[in-house]
């Protein structure tokens, strides 16, 4: 294995021990619903040659976890899936995975809509093991022409686990790429979306969501590049801090010159549940377009002092006040889960911790 | 001589024919009504009158005081004695009141107005329209209600006294209130020189308001223009009876 | 595509008007411990401010150039300048002061605005103070307000407890420099309970060539007593790089209200490394007015550190980028206590290729409980070859706080220009008063003859550019 030169970063300490060897003992468990979809494992794909080699976008992201976890990703997977959809049927062609991380996993997907086609994807990260674990790895999204592309990536694993993960996405004429990224486990997360809105009329979300408490650490960067006219983004994150938890957001919006009448909105809240806890965010806009349209806000703050007093009113105890509004706040993010059981168990996940 | 007449006018905004073939004359001391459903082309026509840059004229001509008004820019029809009260007032922050219609006035009278005279003249005004005189420090449209924006449209009107304004929808979001004193301002401000042309889709106005014609605009054409008994008729039928009368003209 | 005209430069009128270079003392170019020692001597200072410079120059030396920001590849420290003594004492009557001098400062409007609306006034002419005045009655009320160099020599015991304690000689490589080769500058001292009613005025004109200006400002505002500040700065255009390393340190003390207005207008071929800080104790308040227009190059972040409890900071900023300048500018407040609330309020505007960086930080520090502060940047492009950014930090620990933060990035909307267009005003009117609209709330902020000025500046910017 390639030694890698240890990471440095500015607002979030980097564990030590990274890029170990690669062992994994999990098997992904696949579920495919629909038609018109291939799945294959990336390796074979790769060997294949089928995977898109002109890959631009691990050249211009902007903020992701840096060359070495990207060389390393790229040089010791074990795992991942190339799922490529045909299908124009947006409802049934969903590919879950449920990825049980044990040991060092070291992934890589592609996940690849053709013209007009639609993909639904859900990767769900769970602990199977007692041994701290590390999950490493990218996912590339490719939305070609009038494709739609939506990705659900949900994160519970125990906290002595650490989740490292990037993505990469291009969306071109017409496509659309949404992502929900919901993290409520591991001690330690790093994750880069970063999605570029290459063609006309092309459009990409981001839909975040997190909890933190018990000293988890947290550094989540989302970022997206206009570069076709008429292209429309949305970062959304909300989140929750409890603990001693801290966290990092970085949100870019990039307006390139040519992404004329194009519009980017950013907004961020954040829910801050104690005393110890340590919230950091980085919001940009870095526009050399004028005609554009690029928004932020952030509100950081604790939770609502006049709901928490109008729910007492109603017989509430402040715990329990507290949970429903901050639940209140989640409600929309986890809307966009379409599959039932997984957010059902989401909801109740998060019920669990915020009585903790 | 006519204050406009518009010769089969046809527009498109985004590649979407919208005007299809438009025909109208307003003479002086005249005021028409423009009644239509939702997306019939009423606030289109008003716009493309006044040169809204989203819009193209494909064929037909206007002319507005004897000359060709689609050669003018927006700001040359203003001063030609054009205005258009606007469905949607843009917000302009950090602009006053009355550091615009100071501003409007000037340009459009080609002079200074005397400021005593001027001052005299809006504070009238704004006691007709029932407005309260802060409102002339406060920003343009900025946080107004839409009840103020519409009466500051219609100060602007009675400020600047055009030749032919055209009042988009100026009653929609207004209360019963703000209605009558809109219209009746708006009727003392009609005068045997000047013309009115007032857009809406229901008639409700009509009882403040007295048109000497009424046109009906179907799918970018007018179908039908009588007086005032039009009006009634569009209450007790609605507009599908004026659609399928195009759909008549259409097949013949 | 839109055809548009451009004008090669703006003809910024007065500000350009060079005077004849009639100097009593030019330190040679560069640096080094000679030149340092010689300006030192020149200014016959306490051998202990001689040991500060030099110690900063040391500073200097081993301290990199900022990685972040603008790129100052192109600035040729060594070629500049770094004391230029203009041939004439401080004079306290304008009649004194030499006649080239005095008119530039006649031109820039100085002697009457002193005359009208001013409670004192100090003029600064390259690297030395050449008129300082304050009215009498401030003077019995033990208000003091004068040069640095005076103040050094008379004020010592209240100089040197302050002098460079907020801004220090390690914080950064300019703040290094200008510890080593400072000159010039105003002390302000505001005595417990004494409210300045008018506003008190240092203005600083760079007229040498290829020089550096390194004025430091100090001022203390003492428990419950009030002052208002302005700084305005020009400079004529050269073609050789001029520098300007200033150091502003403010002290707010208990429930003392300082506001600091400040009007830079620099010429196109000045790299403005400015550093600003306050400090304010309990219940004091700090107020930043300040409108960048001018220079090549600006770094500027006036910082606000809100020790005491109850302490709260205010900044309201204009910045107007336009062709070849890169304005990297913002504010930083640190919440230190509790109960301490802040406003940014932050526009920004771009134009002909000019880049305008709004670059902020928030920080709440541990501890620090019922912290509000809201956040607000508004960027204008008006045309797309130019570059607006917006990085706005928030670094926050704690959770009894309430930040609130909006950035708004986009053009002229082309309905607000049509509907005043239909009321008779022209395309052209109708963008300035936009633009004007656009800055609006930082020109009231402004004392009025710098309100004017900026109007001025925002037509002779947009003439020409719409066609």
């Amino acid at each position: 294995m390639n030694i890698k030169e240890h990471p440095k970063w500015k607002r979030i300490t980097l564990p030590d021990n990274l890029f170990p060897e690669s062992v994994s003992k999990g098997n992904i468990r696949v579920n495919i619903k629909g038609e018109g979809i291939e799945t294959r494992p990336y390796s074979e794909a790769f060997s294949e040659g089928i995977i898109p080699q002109d890959f631009m976008l691990e050249q211009t992201s902007v903020k992701d976890l840096g060359e070495a976890f990207k060389g390393y990703v790229n040089s010791n997977y074990n795992k991942g899936f190339y799922v490529r959809s045909e299908s124009a049927n947006t409802i049934t062609s969903t590919v879950r995975l449920d990825v049980p991380i044990q040991g060092t996993q070291v992934e890589n997907h592609i996940l690849v809509a053709e013209e007009g086609a639609s993909l639904n994807v859900i990767l769900n990260y769970i602990s199977e093991s007692n041994l701290p674990s590390m999950h490493y790895g990218i996912t590339r999204l490719i939305a070609k022409r009038g494709s739609r592309i939506k990705l659900i990536k949900v994160q519970q694993l125990k906290p002595s686990d650490q989740f490292f993960d990037q993505n990469f996405s291009i969306v071109e004429d017409g496509g659309s790429v949404e992502v929900v990224d919901v993290q409520l486990g591991s001690g330690f997360s790093a994750l880069s979306h970063d999605s570029v809105l290459a063609g006309r009329n092309s459009r990409s979300s981001i839909k975040s969501l997190y909890y933190g408490d018990h000293g988890s650490l947290m550094d989540l960067s989302y970022t997206m590049r206009h570069r076709g006219a008429h292209s429309e983004s949305v970062i959304l994150s909300k989140g929750a801090l409890d603990g001693d938890a801290k966290k990092v957001f970085r949100g870019n919006l990039i307006f390139e010159t040519g992404s004329q009448k194009s519009v980017g909105r950013e907004k961020e809240v954040v829910v801050l549940l104690s005393e110890n806890v340590k919230t950091d965010s980085i919001p940009a806009l870095l526009c050399s377009e004028d005609d554009v349209i690029g928004e932020h806000a952030a509100s950081i703050g604790q939770v609502d002092q006049e709901k928490l007093f109008y729910l007492m009113s109603r017989g509430l105890s402040a715990t329990e006040a507290k949970k429903l509004v901050v639940k209140a706040a989640f409600d929309e993010i986890l809307l966009e889960i379409d599959d039932v059981n997984l957010r059902t168990q989401l909801m109740d996940a998060l019920d669990g911790r915020l009585t903790q | 001589m006519s204050i406009l007449k518009v010769n089969a006018l046809r527009s498109t905004a985004d590649g979407q024919e919208i005007l299809k073939g438009i025909d109208l004359e307003i003479n002086p001391g005249e005021i028409h009504v423009i009644m239509g459903p939702n997306g019939a082309g009423k606030s289109t026509l008003a716009n493309v009158l006044m040169g809204h840059p989203a819009h193209e004229v494909v064929s037909g001509e206007a002319i507005f005081g004897g000359k060709v008004l689609f050669d003018m820019k927006v700001d040359e029809r203003a001063k030609a004695g054009l205005f258009l009260s606007f469905q949607y007032p843009q917000e302009v922050p950090g602009v006053t009141v009355d550091n615009f219609l100071r501003t409007s006035k000037k340009e459009i009278s080609g002079i200074m107005p005397m400021l005593g005279a001027f001052k005299k003249d809006v504070k009238q005004h704004m006691e007709m329209l029932d407005m309260d005189q802060k409102y002339l420090e406060r920003y343009l449209n900025l946080g107004f209600s839409g009840g103020e924006k519409k009466k500051n449209e219609i100060l602007q009107m009675a400020v600047l006294s055009p030749k032919l304004a055209i009042l988009d929808e100026t009653d929609s979001g207004l209360d019963v209130d703000a209605i009558r004193v809109v219209y009746e301002t708006v009727q003392k401000l009609a005068t045997k020189d000047n013309a009115i042309l007032v857009i809406t889709h229901y008639n409700k106005i009509l009882n403040y308001i007295k048109p000497d014609f009424v046109h009906i605009l179907v799918d970018g054409k007018i179908v039908k223009s009588g007086d005032l008994s039009l009006a009634t008729e569009v209450e007790e039928k609605g507009y599908e009876a004026f659609k399928k009368s195009t759909d008549v003209n259409g097949a013949a | 595509m839109e055809k548009k005209t451009y004008v090669a430069d703006v003809d910024r009128g007065v500000y350009d008007i060079i005077n004849t270079e009639d100097h009593r003392f030019v330190s040679d170019k560069g640096l080094t411990e000679d030149i340092i020692r010689e300006i030192s001597r020149e200014k016959k200072e306490p051998e202990w401010m001689m040991n500060f410079r030099l110690e900063s120059l040391e500073i200097y030396k081993k301290k990199p150039l900022p990685t972040w920001g603008a790129d100052l590849s192109e600035l040729d420290v060594e070629n500049i300048v770094h004391y230029v003594r203009p041939n004439t004492d401080m004079q306290t009557s304008w009649d004194d002061v030499p006649e080239d001098i005095k008119n530039t400062f006649e031109r820039l409007g100085i002697p009457e605005a002193e005359r009208k609306s001013l409670a004192g006034v100090g003029a600064q002419y390259d690297s030395e103070v050449v008129y300082h005045s304050i009215r009498k009655e401030l003077v019995d009320l033990g208000v003091i307000y004068t040069d640095m160099d005076t103040a050094i020599k008379e004020y010592e015991h209240l100089i040197k407890p302050y002098f460079m304690k907020l801004i220090t000689n390690r914080d950064h490589k300019f703040s290094a420099l200008h510890g080593a080769v400072w000159s010039g500058g105003s002390f302000v001292y505001v005595p417990e309970g004494v409210e300045v009613e008018f506003p008190l005025q240092s203005y600083f004109r760079l007229n040498a060539k290829g020089a550096g200006q390194f004025e430091h400002t100090l001022i203390i505002v003492e428990k419950n007593a009030k002052l208002h500040f302005i700084e305005g700065c020009s400079a004529p255009k050269y073609s050789v790089q001029n520098l300007h390393a200033g150091a502003v340190e403010l002290f707010v003390k208990e429930g003392a209200t300082l506001r600091y207005s400040t009007i830079e207008n620099w010429s196109r071929n000045m790299y403005n490394l400015n550093t600003k800080r306050s400090v304010v104790e309990k219940n004091g308040k700090i107020e930043w007015v300040s409108g960048s227009f001018g220079s090549k190059v600006s770094m500027l972040y006036p910082m606000s550190i809100l020790k005491g409890e109850g302490a709260s900071s205010e900044f309201t900023g204009i910045t107007f980028a336009s062709k070849g300048q890169y304005l990297d500018t913002g504010t930083k407040v640190v919440h230190a206590a509790s109960n301490t609330s802040s406003v940014i309020n932050s526009k920004s505007i771009s134009k002909d290729g000019g880049h305008a960086f709004y670059r902020g930080l928030l920080k709440v520090a541990k501890g620090a409980k019922n912290v509000k502060s809201m956040v607000n940047c508004e960027s204008l492009m008006l045309d797309n070859r130019s570059k607006s950014d917006t990085v706005p930090i928030i670094d926050i620990q704690g959770d009894l706080v309430d930040i609130g933060h909006e950035a708004k990035i986009g053009r002229i909307s082309d309905e607000t220009i049509f509907y005043l267009m239909s009321r008779g005003i022209s395309e052209a009117e109708a963008k300035a008063m936009i633009v004007r609209g656009f800055v609006e709330p930082i020109t009231k902020e402004l004392p009025l003859e710098y309100a004017v000025e900026l109007n001025q500046l925002i037509n002779l910017e947009l003439e020409g550019t719409i066609g």
